[in-house]
């Protein structure tokens, strides 16, 4: 501002408040003008009659003297965007079609890829930055392969908590699930348990109370909880005199002494959003019956996330050299149960969950999903200038008449400028709508609270490159538009740019063959990734999915004592057998499928025989029965198989034949305990059957080696009751709902679902992010559809001319409508060959990539050819009806009309 | 009588702020008052002379103000504000500066 702005302000105020008046007092300050010349005219003996005349002419155009005057009021310019803004407005409303198609493709290209973005950011790139100094790192044991770091056992923990290292915090984590027994009913909830050193690690206090002391840390008689921040204001109703209540969970009692800090959700997983924290002393308390009970005193339950935050100066290197010496001696003292491999310090920046192939994993499907969607960006530009270059060249008509009529070029350049940004701002306005709609939609679908916002920066982003693509490829013709010759526009000569026949390699033909082969290409990704989907649902799981409801329940959480939840559970299954209809029921522990517990087992009868890792999982009897896994030899499970009988097992064909060496290892015998027990704290089993393998539900192509125990030997509780009907798994869950309230309305259910529903959520992220794939593979089609069809439709419409003139010469309407056919054939042909050359190579690529992560996704199989076609196909079509129906409407038309419709 | 000049691009601002320098004037005055003192030379337009006096009122070098005239009319009244005879003192120093050169190139010519 200069320096006499005080002087200015109240003008340009003024003048852009009080718009009349100012004109008033200008037509009023003119007007006193010719008086007074008028009067002066009149002294020096001019006639009457002509005086004031004489005065006029003198002041020249008195229209332009007032706009020359108003020009110089400033604020024109915003005067002419209006007025700009409302011609453009209307402009884009008459060519509805188009305009709908670019608010559209920038609506998805934004919106899309905002919403995929925050998504995938939220889980890998959110960089995490804790306040207060030294470097943090994560610490792990080595199992096996060192590029696959395991957890670290409690013990192990305090060894190195012991080890005078150069710690300034170190904290061990073990994040897990509970249910909380709410006013009303019981809830799932996140718990971490977590070491006094956890709020130091991530530089934080809690928002009231106190954190967990040392002593704490120490199985005792007492369990401790602070409550997560977000959970005080949801569950508690931000109630201030929460310090010092009892709350329930799973059952055990444990007592608030804190509320978590307002800014941390978790400080060691970066989507967590943790219910509650519970002090170690918590542990035993409350994973009580589970096999997690004694995890404190095992060293062979490799479990805890270890973080530490470093003495100020201190590398990572010096951590790791403290690290190692520790891990010598514990290889040297506990040689059966230790894993002796060292252990890994690991700067915490460079884990997203947990180093090895969960994070390659991430790593890999963010990758993908960040490609896929930078395409998808891609391709909505290239449709988006394609469409406003082909509209371009359509308007030099109208242009060359606007420049007859005294248009300047800078004024028509301002006005396709205004309409390509106010277009661009639409799309925009969509695609942000878009976005945040989606996101949150995105985010309620995570069953596990997770964190994800939306990621400005990628919206900012995307919305200026539309804006900027939109200025751009609408700027263009308006540049080429205003150089058009006169003449030769008006007579419509400039029309014929538009037509195929002319210039093969004009930048058109090229735009829209590079948008026919990256939308190829898109798809055909899409495509691929939604096959292997595909072939995973086609996937048979091995088990009875049809009629089978499952029941979570635990008399003990109702106030029972172990003995009496073993009737109770008793009763229960009693009454559930009796619902007409059931064919069959099992109680188990843990979910009925898909879960299972690594173990080590040793071989009975070869003495110096390797350890070897295999799966387990716990059935009990009916299980095989009521999910219909077909027993292959021996005997299933059943009420004999108790804890003062011979222990038992039953083996997968997998394992009985990778093991065993022979489908039928019946009698055989094997230790099996955590990993790195010794041999004599392993326990001795006989395999009593032999079952057919049945899906890990992990996604991966080859079968696991899985033996499964009965729940009643291996001393965990009964908490999921099974039920295999006849008739609707829906009603069977509800009909089971009633009987456990008719035994006792205490008697917590949570969990009440279908195999079915059972089924969607083990898969739910694998499910997930092929449904995100997926939905942009549609977002891509859907792209390429609408910007094939629209710019040959376009470019077809400006043929019009073209196709009367050869009517009226006595070409045949089917000759007309063939001619364009075949040139749009010939360009799409093109294309498409390229694309699927392309296309080809990109899904070798594809392979290549995932090959590394074997397993994991399903592989990519050999009939891809078919998808190409189909794609190719759609895409032919696409383009096929975009140049057939315009040109047969030509071709019926009058073309006396359409020569003089110009 | 000679051909009236034409304005060197610019200068108009600086003979209507001159002008206003001495008494407060309405547009027509301005107008009149510059014939009457270039003797006719300076030929000024009253069509330019109004958008030139807007302007130098939006880059508040002049104010105007609605007063009587002498024969009791209303008029908008124009006169010089500080900002403004800051202004005009470095334009019209330097006016004189290019104006000199001009003039010594001139002359050096016809000796």
């Amino acid at each position: 501002m200069p320096w006499n702005w005080h002087e200015r302000l109240p003008l340009r105020l003024r003048s852009l408040f009080l718009r009349s008046q100012l004109e008033g007092e200008l037509e009023e300050e003119l007007a006193y003008h010719v008086e007074q010349q008028t009067a002066a005219n009149a002294a020096s003996g001019m006639p009457p009659a002509e005086d004031r005349a004489a005065a006029l002419r003198r002041l020249g155009s008195m229209i332009r003297t007032k706009e020359e005057c108003r020009e110089s009021w400033g604020w024109r310019l915003i005067q002419v965007l209006a007025s700009d803004s409302k011609l453009a407005l209307r402009r884009l409303t008459r060519d509805w079609q188009f305009s709908a198609a670019a608010v559209l493709i920038l609506a998805l290209g934004i919106g899309a890829n905002a919403a995929v973005f925050s998504v995938v950011n939220s889980f890998l790139f959110r960089s995490r930055s804790f306040p207060g100094p030294g470097l943090r790192v994560s610490i792990y044991q080595n199992s096996g392969d060192p590029a696959e770091p395991a957890g670290v056992s409690f013990p192990a923990f305090r060894d190195i908590a012991a080890s005078n290292g150069p710690f300034m915090e170190l904290a061990a984590v073990l994040p897990d699930d509970a249910r909380y027994q709410g006013p009303e009913d019981l809830q799932s909830v996140i718990i971490e348990y977590a070491t006094s050193g956890y709020l130091g690690v991530a530089g934080s206090s809690p928002a009231a109370g106190r954190w967990f002391t040392p002593s704490e840390d120490l199985a005792g008689p007492q369990g401790a909880a602070v409550v997560g921040f977000h959970t005080w204001q949801s569950k508690f109703a931000s109630d201030g005199g929460i310090l010092g209540r009892t709350i329930r969970l799973n059952g055990a009692p444990v007592t608030i002494i804190g509320i978590g800090p307002r800014d941390l959700a978790s400080a060691t997983h970066p989507t967590l959003i943790t219910d509650f924290w519970l002090s170690m002393s918590a542990l035993p308390l409350v994973e009580a019956g589970t096999s997690r009970a004694g995890i404190l005193q095992r060293r062979g339950d490799l479990l805890f996330d270890v973080r530490a935050r470093l003495k100020d100066g201190v590398s990572v290197e010096q951590a790791r050299a403290t690290v190692n010496v520790v891990a010598r001696r514990l290889a040297a003292d506990h040689p059966d149960t230790d894993p002796g491999k060292g252990m890994a310090v690991i700067p915490s920046d460079e884990v997203v969950f947990h180093p090895g192939e969960p994070d390659r994993l991430i790593a890999l499907a963010a990758t993908a999903l960040t490609a896929v969607v930078g395409l998808v960006l891609a391709i909505a530009c290239s449709n988006l200038a394609t469409l406003l270059l082909v509209r371009g060249t359509g308007r030099a008509s109208e242009v060359s008449v606007r420049l007859a009529i005294g248009a300047t070029r800078w004024q028509l350049i301002r006005h396709f400028l205004t309409e390509s940004v106010l277009l661009s701002m639409f799309g925009a306005a969509a695609g942000i709508a878009l976005a945040h709609w989606s996101i949150r939609y995105i985010s309620a679908q995570i069953p596990f609270g997770s964190d994800v916002n939306t990621d400005y920066r990628v919206l900012v982003f995307a919305v200026l490159l539309s804006i900027v693509t939109g200025i751009a490829f609408g700027l263009a013709p308006a540049l080429r538009s205003t150089r058009v010759n006169l003449v030769s526009a008006l007579r419509g000569e400039s029309g014929g740019s538009a037509s195929f026949g002319r210039g093969w390699f004009s930048l058109k033909n090229a735009l829209l063959a590079i948008q026919v082969i990256g939308s190829f290409l898109l798809i055909m990704s899409a495509a691929v990734l939604l096959r292997a989907m595909w072939s995973l649902q086609a996937q048979e799981p091995g088990f009875a999915v049809q009629g089978v409801a499952l029941l979570g329940t635990n008399p003990r959480y109702a106030g029972y004592t172990d003995a009496d939840a073993r009737r109770v559970n008793q009763e229960i299954l009693r009454r559930i057998q009796t619902i007409p209809g059931v064919q069959a029921i099992f109680a188990t522990s843990g979910p009925a499928v898909g879960s299972s517990v690594g173990r080590e087992i040793e071989l009975e009868d070869i003495p110096m025989a390797q350890r070897q890792s295999v799966e387990s999982a716990w059935a009990s009897p009916g299980y095989f029965e009521t999910l219909q896994i077909p027993l292959l030899s021996g005997r299933a499970f059943d009420e004999r198989d108790l804890p003062d009988r011979p222990r038992v097992a039953i083996v997968n064909e997998t394992m009985a034949r990778q093991v065993f060496g022979s489908p039928n290892a019946v009698g055989r015998r094997f230790r099996y305990g955590g990993v790195q027990q010794s041999r004599e704290e392993k326990v001795p089993v006989e395999i009593i059957g032999v079952v057919r393998d049945t899906s890990t539900l992990r996604f991966t192509t080859s079968p696991e080696a899985l033996f499964y125990l009965p729940v009643a030997q291996a001393g965990v509780e009964v908490s999921t009751i099974g039920a295999r009907t006849s008739s609707d798994a829906t009603s069977l869950v509800q009909a089971m709902q009633r009987e456990i309230r008719s035994v006792d309305p205490a008697l917590p259910v949570f969990q009440a679902r279908t195999m079915a529903q059972q089924l969607d959520r083990e898969q739910f992220l694998y499910r997930r992010g092929m449904a995100l794939l997926g939905g942009l593979g549609a977002v891509a089609l859907l792209l390429a559809a609408v910007g094939l069809y629209s710019v040959v439709r376009f470019t077809v419409v400006k043929r019009a001319v073209e196709l009367g003139i050869r009517l009226a010469l006595g070409a045949s309407g089917n000759q007309v409508v063939w001619l364009v056919v075949r040139d749009v054939s010939v360009l799409i042909g093109i294309s498409i060959s390229l694309g699927v050359l392309l296309s080809i190579g990109a899904i070798r690529v594809m392979k290549a990539v995932v090959a590394p992560a074997p397993g994991v996704i399903v592989d990519i199989r050999g009939a891809d050819s078919i998808t190409i076609l189909a794609v190719a196909l759609l895409m032919a079509i696409s383009a096929g009806a975009a140049a057939y129906f315009p040109a047969r409407r030509a071709a019926h038309t009058d073309p006396l009309v359409t020569i003089r419709s110009l | 009588m000679s051909k009236p000049v034409d304005l060197v691009q610019g200068t108009l601002g600086l003979l209507v702020l001159k002008i206003v320098a001495l008494e407060p004037m309405h547009g027509w005055a301005i107008g009149l008052r510059l014939r009457q003192v270039s003797g006719d030379v300076l030929q000024v337009s009253d069509g330019s002379l109004y958008p030139a006096l807007h302007k130098l009122e939006q880059h508040g070098w002049i104010r105007s103000e609605w007063k009587a005239t002498e024969n009791n009319r209303r008029a908008k009244f124009y006169s010089l504000t500080r900002a403004g005879r800051r202004y005009l003192e470095t334009e019209a120093a330097s006016w004189e500066r290019l104006s000199g050169a001009i003039t010594a190139v001139v002359r050096l010519k016809e000796i």
